[in-house]
């Protein structure tokens, strides 16, 4: 039996010729014994188109985003914080308990038991780094291992240096100061992005915007820092460095686009299949390189939806969801005056400084786009039929679909009765009868 | 029928739907054979039953997921329709 | 049938043991009615079949959760008593 010293991991490698054979055996027979592997790429099915690239005109003007130029950057550097949170006993999601379940959830994501966005070394348990019998197993095993850490989701695809920013912020000097990415991770030259995420609470989301739609979009951050956490860990115990990060060093969805989790949507968010706009995401880089990137782009109509509906446009209490029929590119020209829109990419392109300021006036991080989407509902039988049929049906169709989503009810906005259901003992069990 | 703790809503009312699907494919069988019913009021009365069908899911699945007003719109929006179209077939069967 | 992406397994499991109850209750009061089955031969009957639906939604259940042995188990521990009964209510129906 191979034991590993935690405290002594980056102490040179302690294993033998002899237990490296028994470890060599012990590999194999695990292999032999274990279920055939296979490599699912994406979720297929009827209407969903894959593509080789990013289904997104860039323009040749593209240039990697300067993580200064963010939001959150320049307001800090104002002396706005990022969130403002309240509590107000007489109002519905705004109580002191549910403020104190709002900063709670961020526990693991501001206490994270490694640095974020830094550099992890290997283990060194093995001399060289662990080999996968192939790029299958590889992907198998690599999604296994975040989902067991408790992610929704998870895409692998190869590193693209244009979704990485081309400036990472140094935190401790309040936005100020940058590095230039390969001098912030100096030493580490990454091949992979695995992409993971996690789905937030349906019911909580839907009093947004309150305290109660602010605890599951943190908690999702926390629960995205417990995975990141560990599989950096577990990549290092592999032999490959490996840098997490929640929303630090690149753009999230452009790379779980491209890790074929889903498309753009008119929020400028990753529009998944199943979870709809519903879910957070983070990624890891890592220095494990694959023979081959099965998860690819895909598409199932959601530029079209988008362009019919405007339910987020329309529920927006900021005007920062764009209301323009169709997606467009940018010039620098453009953006002159919205440092934080990065041009050259055909997208809906939100108004970032609008969206943070009603963040701070409302005392909460809003979600109300996210919460109204009509592709944001449980997981019942019916409503992945109307996804199915919306892939497939004409524009005029979309409006009706999205019109009569909210004829039945859905993506009510500031009701004030959601965080009762929210509380209710009995809950949305989903299974019915089960309760 | 309630789940008894052991089955779910979606579980029991796909079961329902079952036994309802095949009492009406038998339903129109019998019709056919019985009464000589055409086939346009055939396919009349097969659209609304099914119609009616897929109402019902609906709103039961709507109630499951406490989408209330889901529940009510689908019996306006899905089950009148149903209703009309099953109504046609019969009286064309009837005549 | 496949669940064509809209479906769980689950739920296409149980609209068919719907459609395979109904069949079977009406089955049963077939063999009464036409037949003149004795009660205790019907009583066997409906165990059989209950059994054997039990056993078909045991074993799509199992195979459902990846556990193809409870799959192939239930189908000897299950079906088989569910053959053997109705074996035995179907010769004394027809003896």
């Amino acid at each position: 039996m191979v034991q590993v010293d935690r405290e002594s991991q980056f102490d040179e490698p302690k294993l033998d010729r002899r237990s490296l054979l028994k470890l060599g055996v012990a590999g194999t027979a695990a292999l032999a014994t274990a279920a055939p592997l296979t490599a699912k790429a994406n979720e297929g099915g009827f209407g969903t188109k894959v593509h080789s690239d990013i289904p997104y005109d860039v323009s040749p003007e593209y240039k990697r985003f300067n993580q200064y130029n963010t939001v959150f950057n320049s307001d800090r550097r104002k002396g706005i914080p990022a969130m403002s949170p309240i509590f107000d006993d007489s109002r519905p999601g705004f109580s002191f308990s549910e403020f104190a379940l709002s900063m709670a959830s961020t526990n693991l994501w501001m206490n994270p038991g490694m640095e974020m966005e830094v550099v992890h070394q290997p283990r060194g348990v093995l001399p060289t780094p662990y080999q996968f019998p192939d790029a299958t197993t590889a992907h198998a095993q690599l999604k296994r291992a975040a989902r067991h850490f408790g992610a929704s989701l998870v895409g692998i695809t190869r590193r693209d240096e244009r979704w990485d920013y081309s400036d990472v912020v140094i935190y401790e000097s309040g936005g100020h100061e940058t590095l230039p990415w390969e001098k912030a991770l100096p030493d580490f030259n990454p091949k992979t992005v695995i992409v993971v995420a996690w789905e937030m609470d349906y019911e909580a989301l839907a009093a947004s915007p309150s305290q109660i739609s602010d605890a599951t979009a943190l908690n999702a951050y926390s629960g995205l820092t417990y995975i990141l956490t560990h599989m950096t860990d577990y990549l290092n115990y592999l032999g490959y460095k490996a840098a997490p990060a929640v929303n630090g060093l690149g753009l999230n969805v452009p790379y779980a686009i491209a890790a074929g989790l889903g498309e753009v949507n008119r929020m400028g968010m990753l529009q998944n299949y199943k979870y709809g706009p519903r879910l957070r995401i983070a990624k890891i880089y890592t220095e494990l390189e694959l023979d081959e990137y099965y998860d690819k782009p895909v598409t199932f109509g959601i530029q079209r939806f988008c362009e019919n509906c405007m339910h987020c446009a329309n529920q927006c209490p900021s005007g920062a969801v764009s209301h323009d029929i169709k997606p467009a590119i940018y010039t620098a020209e453009d953006v002159k005056d919205k440092p934080y829109i990065n041009p050259g990419i055909r997208k809906w392109h939100l108004n970032g400084q609008k969206c943070h300021d009603y963040w701070i006036e409302s005392g909460t991080t809003c979600a109300t786009c996210i919460a109204t989407c009509p592709y944001n509902k449980p997981d019942f039988w019916h409503h992945r039929l109307i996804d199915r049929i919306n892939t497939y049906i004409p524009g005029p169709l979309h409006k009706f679909m999205a019109e009569m989503d909210l004829w039945h009810g859905y993506g009510n906005m500031f009701d004030e009765k959601a965080p009762a259901v929210f509380w209710d003992p009995k809950g949305r069990s989903y299974d019915g009868l089960k309760g | 029928m309630s789940g008894l703790a052991i089955f779910t809503g979606i579980e029991v009312l796909f079961f329902w739907l079952g036994v309802a699907s095949l009492a009406t494919v038998q339903g129109l069988i019998w019709i056919r054979w019985k009464k000589q019913a055409s086939w346009p009021s055939l396919a009349l009365m097969t659209a609304g039953m099914a119609t009616i069908l897929f109402a019902v899911a609906w709103a039961v699945s709507a109630v499951l997921e406490k989408e209330p007003q889901a529940a009510s719109m689908s019996l306006l929006v899905i089950l009148l329709p149903g209703l009309i179209l099953t109504t046609l077939g019969g009286r064309l069967a009837w005549k």
